[in-house]
């Protein structure tokens, strides 16, 4: 019995490559390490799983022609316990995205486990093909180019190990090397560190990171919604700024909160994160990461709802009127502040890097929210918290945005606004008698409230420059009538202020809102990552029976549903180098077109070099050498072959022409042995036969290649 | 020229769609690259050329050689192209020799491997022909490229032999009526018998002048005629077994053996064997490369041997000695009885070497035909009956 499996475990063909077992380890140790670097194993445990994985291939290596049965038990028993241990760790865990933590680690046992058994040549195959896992479950994990690096590396371990394993594919079985040696003919070699064969591998590579590119540009990055594995966790802690009634901003003390006339941006954080946004205040924002975003797809990160318009400013309610949402997340979003109609969902996880205002920042309509701690919502639906967002805090959100296509929009006729809206089409007095004017005159022509809000847009982003540093009102003027009529420039704020207060002013519910714009998304960590810079007003109008939607006379706002093109991160690039070059002239008009036409020539060359490459090759399966010009003979049997090969009963390689001649029903048959000796003598006598011989035996063979 | 993906190219798409498919679930790009990465590997493979044509491979070895023996076989491999060559291997697969693998280093444009190995000839046969593949996948066995040459060599193994030390041909010396029959021709050989009378035809310089003398008429000296008896050797009969290892295979190391040492004793050997259209061939007064050489090409073909034994005794006549080499089944065995008789009758010596088909029987699978009764009792045949494994020396050399 005992006998049985020690022969079951025996190795058929050990790997004695060391080079290749080394390069196999570097490839996974390259895994291991990547995990440790994205923080899905503690610095500890990755240690010493790095100090481990080396001594189980020494040790694989110098077992690698025995048995092994008792390190395969031991093996068992420790993959067991490695079981046992990750099932352990998941009970720790709170959802299910946290699970890749725990699996990162299983992963990583088993690979240190399996490295004590890797006799053979498959056992390195499988090893290698597992640390890709390892570099999934790390770029699943990454935020960051950081993996950029990690992956490189690994990379070039794996490839090297694909090239010594094909090597030992081609050498198996083996019974001696044929290496070249120096002749006349052949070139002088060239001075080079690369040896031969590395110069192919080189090549190889080249071509892998030109298909590899090919291949990231042009396939979409299509993004499922994952409402089953949204993380959630407070990072550091909570915020340090307490809202105390309000809204707590990181960037501003309480006394300068939400601006005032002269005040400057400090740059590091925007004013209007408050109760009151002062359209007094100017100044840019630097371009600091302060968040991460991962999400099904792009949006506006709403975070403060403003309603009430003072003249100068927008006031938000105040927190203290707040109630808070359940207890324990995740938290669903009140039906009373829910719209209905068409919907597209967006499922989003935030990731903090700076710290943030109390808000719960979140695209449309915040449906269910999970966050480690209590949420709480103002009277208009704003979501507020009792701290700031401190970095490291994550959270997610599942959202949904207003998905009517603008004819559905068009087809909603005026209704009733209730009592809930009629706050969103009060004007305060400050708001002129022209203003209004102006807002009819440019939605004379809308037959519906949907044009009336695009006509508004249209009519802004027209006639009026954006503008940073635009001039502040003076002292008892209304800041949207000093943007409309005395200085035509401004930014978002005083855009969306205009929108907002001519669409109440025509009946048609607005509200002003504030927060980031979607960021610009890695195309490698798939993060949105949003900015100070990135902070941005726009405005939500109402509209009966589908609630509100988005508009932005300054921002395209994203579509609810996107398009599957615009996941092509080809489309993406073009797009990044069209906004640079279009409105060009002159030197840069041409040297656009000289790139446009580079461009083109050289994907046609690369079309027909891949054509020319990947295009199958029709040759027979048989080759005669090419000392050997195929005669007439030759060539009859050839034909005598392929019928042969029509009718399913082909000539196998190791079988001889005699033998084919005798399958085939010629043993006896005088013509068919005189072909065949004509044949054979044309291939391998001194001389041809003669040409009534061969006519006859062309004859003949084509006969028999003609017969049924 | 065959160019393929291989199993690896299909499981780096499976890979790499699972891994989109990952990336696209969990909204980490990072899964795309890694996708797009795996999936370049393959795809860039594809895009490597290998230029197998301008490969030149030949075949070299011995023009000849025996069953068992270790033969220098040689490959040279030569780059006749501009572009380098990849990493390949090469199987070879000469029917004299089995199969031979190769591993083929990067050549450069002009440059020439190559190898020399000791391989073992495996089968008996005369061989003109085989075919060698060169594989590669270089560098990272994604797509697989196939060449498959026909590179002719001549080669002939021809079969076992071994030195008998006794093999009961007929010597002229056995039948003494015969030898003075013999005597009353003028002989051609050294040996001095006698004198006689002189008859008509006898050459003059046979004159023994003395006697002559003496008697008063011509008298003349009398050699011995060197006479030495032909050896026929007739092979036929169905194969049991799988070659080398089978019955047909040891009765042509039999026969080998037994030409050999015809030979080696100054007998004229004759050799006959069926053809597969139902005819005879013959090979005559043939030296030993004749005689393995035709052996190396014999194969086995059932036919009575009574259809053999006419023409090898038109050649050998009358005192040869005629072996007839069979195995026990089949039409071969069948008739051995009829063709001793035969031989018999025309005064010639018949000696049976019958290998015992059953012996290599493996004694499963396909059912065997049994052993035919030889029907060799009244003759007065000498019989030589081999088994598998049986030493040729002890068993028919005796």
């Amino acid at each position: 019995m005992m006998e049985m499996i020690r022969n079951a475990n025996r190795t058929r063909q050990s790997e004695d490559s060391i080079l290749l077992r080394a390069s196999v380890l570097a490839a996974v140790m390259t895994g291991a390490l990547t995990l440790t670097v994205e923080n899905a194993i503690s610095g500890g445990m990755g240690a010493l799983l790095l100090v481990l994985l080396p001594g189980a291939y020494w040790v694989s290596y110098i077992q690698r022609n025995k048995d092994n049965w008792h390190i395969k038990i031991a093996l068992t028993v420790l993959a067991i316990f490695a079981l046992i241990r990750f099932l352990g760790q998941l009970r720790g865990i709170s959802t299910l995205d946290e699970v890749r933590f725990p699996l990162a680690d299983l992963f990583l046992w088993v690979q240190v486990l399996h490295g004590f058994d890797l006799p053979a040549r498959k056992d390195l195959n499988f090893s290698l093909g597992s640390s890709l896992t390892l570099m999934a479950a790390a770029g699943s994990i990454s935020q960051n180019m950081t993996y950029a690096v990690m992956l490189l590396i690994y990379f070039g371990f794996a490839i090297l190990s694909l090239a010594l394993i094909h090597r030992s594919e081609l050498e198996e079985g083996a019974a001696a090397t044929a290496r070249p040696r120096r002749e006349r003919r052949a070139k002088a070699p060239r001075t080079s560190f690369v040896p031969p064969g590395g110069r192919d591998v080189l090549k190889a590579l080249g071509a892998t990171a030109l298909a590899a590119t090919v291949l990231f540009l042009i396939v979409p990055q299509p993004t499922g919604v994952r409402t089953f594995a949204l993380p959630f966790n407070l990072g550091n802690g909570i915020g340090a700024i307490e809202s105390g009634g309000g809204i707590g901003n990181p960037g501003f003390p309480p006394s300068s909160a939400g601006g005032a006339p002269g005040l400057r941006s400090n740059g590091t954080a925007f004013y209007g994160f408050d109760d009151r946004l002062d359209l007094r205040t100017r100044g840019e924002l630097n371009d600091s990461l302060v968040m991460r975003v991962r999400a099904s797809a792009p949006a506006m990160w709403k975070g403060i709802i403003f309603n009430d318009y003072d003249g100068v400013g927008w006031s938000a309610e105040e927190n203290d009127t707040a109630d808070t949402l359940g207890s324990d997340p995740p938290y669903f979003y009140p039906s009373e502040f829910r719209s209905l109609g068409p919907r597209a969902t967006v499922s989003q996880t935030f990731y903090v890097e700076t710290e943030q205002p109390s808000v719960v920042f979140a695209a449309g309509q915040p449906d269910t929210i999970w966050f480690d701690g209590p949420v709480n919502i103002d009277a208009v639906g704003g979501l507020r918290l009792p701290s700031t967002l401190t970095a490291g805090v994550v959270y997610s959100v599942v959202s949904s945005r207003g998905a009517a296509t603008p004819e559905e929009l068009r087809a909603i006729p005026r209704r009733p606004i209730p009592p809930n809206i009629q706050p969103f089409v009060e004007l305060p007095e400050s708001v002129t008698p022209r203003t209004v004017r102006l807002a009819q005159e440019i939605t004379e022509d809308a037959t519906n409230d949907y044009d009336r809000v695009r006509a508004i847009e249209r009519w802004l982003a027209d006639n009026y420059l954006y503008e940073i540093e635009s001039p502040v009102p003076p002292e008892g003027q209304d800041a949207v009538d000093h943007f409309l009529f005395d200085t035509d420039r401004g930014f978002c704020e005083q855009f969306a202020s205009a929108t907002t207060l001519m669409l109440r002013s025509l009946g048609i519910p607005a509200r002003f809102v504030a927060g980031y714009t979607p960021g610009r998304r890695n195309p490698f960590t798939g993060y949105y990552e949003v900015r100070n810079s990135d902070a941005h007003t726009w405005v939500e109008v109402w509209f009966p029976g589908v609630g509100w939607y988005e508009f932005d006379p300054t921002f395209a706002i994203p579509p609810a549903e996107e398009s599957l093109a615009s996941s092509i991160p080809l489309a993406n690039v073009i797009s990044f180098f069209a906004d640079r070059f279009t409105g060009l002239s002159g030197a840069g008009a041409v040297l656009r077109n000289v790139l446009v036409a580079l461009l083109v020539t050289a994907v046609l060359f690369g079309i027909v070099v891949a054509w020319r490459r990947l295009r199958p090759v029709r040759e027979p399966a048989v080759a005669l050498s090419e000392r050997l010009a195929p005669g007439r003979i030759t060539r009859a049997f050839r034909r005598f072959e392929e019928a042969l090969a029509q009718r399913g009963a082909g000539r196998s390689p190791p079988e001889t022409a005699a033998e084919l001649i005798a399958r085939t029903g010629g043993r006896g048959d005088p013509k068919r042995q005189a072909a065949l000796r004509a044949f054979e003598r044309e291939r391998y006598g001194p001389a041809p036969p003669a040409d009534d011989e061969a006519d006859s035996a062309i004859e003949e063979l084509d006969r028999l290649a003609r017969q049924p | 020229m065959t160019r393929r993906p291989s199993k690896r190219a299909f499981m780096a798409g499976l890979v790499a769609g699972l891994l989109f498919l990952a990336g696209a679930t969990a909204q980490a790009a990072w899964l795309f690259v890694l996708a797009a990465g795996v999936l370049g590997l393959a795809v860039g493979s594809m895009l490597f050329r290998h230029r197998l044509k301008s490969a030149r491979v030949e075949r070299s070895t011995a023009r000849r050689a025996r069953v068992g023996d270790d033969v220098r076989l040689g490959f040279t491999i030569e780059n006749d192209g501009r572009k380098p060559l990849p990493l390949m291997r090469l199987e070879d697969r000469f029917g004299a020799f089995g199969e031979t693998t190769v591993l083929v280093e990067r050549l450069d444009p002009g440059a020439t491997a190559r190898v020399e190995l000791v391989r073992s000839a495996a089968r008996r046969g005369a061989f003109s022909s085989g075919t060698t593949t060169l594989t590669t996948g270089a560098p990272f066995g994604f797509m697989t490229t196939r060449r498959v040459i026909e590179l002719p060599t001549d080669v002939v193994v021809v079969p076992r032999w071994v030195e008998l030390r006794s093999f009961p041909i007929l010597e002229p010396s056995s039948f003494p009526s015969d030898v003075l029959h013999e005597r009353a021709r003028t002989g051609a050989g050294e040996e001095f018998i006698g004198v006689r009378d002189y008859r008509p035809g006898d050459p003059p310089r046979s004159v023994h002048w003395k006697s002559t003398a003496r008697a008063g008429h011509l008298i003349v000296r009398e050699f011995e005629e060197e006479v030495a008896s032909r050896v026929a050797l007739v092979l036929a009969g169905a194969d049991t077994g799988e070659p080398p290892d089978s019955a047909f295979e040891m009765l042509v190391s039999a026969a080998a053996s037994i030409g050999v040492y015809a030979l080696q004793t100054g007998h004229p050997v004759d050799m006959v064997r069926p053809t597969s259209e139902g005819g005879v061939e013959r090979l005559g007064d043939t030296d030993r490369f004749g005689l393995l050489d035709w052996l190396a090409r014999a194969e086995p073909l059932d036919a009575p041997l009574t259809s053999l034994v006419a023409p090898a005794l038109d050649r050998i006549g009358r005192r040869g000695t005629l072996v007839l080499l069979t195995p026990t089944t089949g039409e071969a065995a069948a008739s051995l009885g009829d063709a001793v008789r035969l031989v018999q009758a025309a005064g010639s010596r018949a000696i049976v070497v019958a290998a015992r088909s059953s012996s290599w029987h493996s004694g499963r699978g396909k059912s065997h035909s049994p052993d035919v009764p030889l029907r060799l009792d009244e003759s007065r045949a000498s019989v030589r009956m081999v088994s598998r494994g049986d030493d040729l020396v002890g068993s028919i050399g005796s």
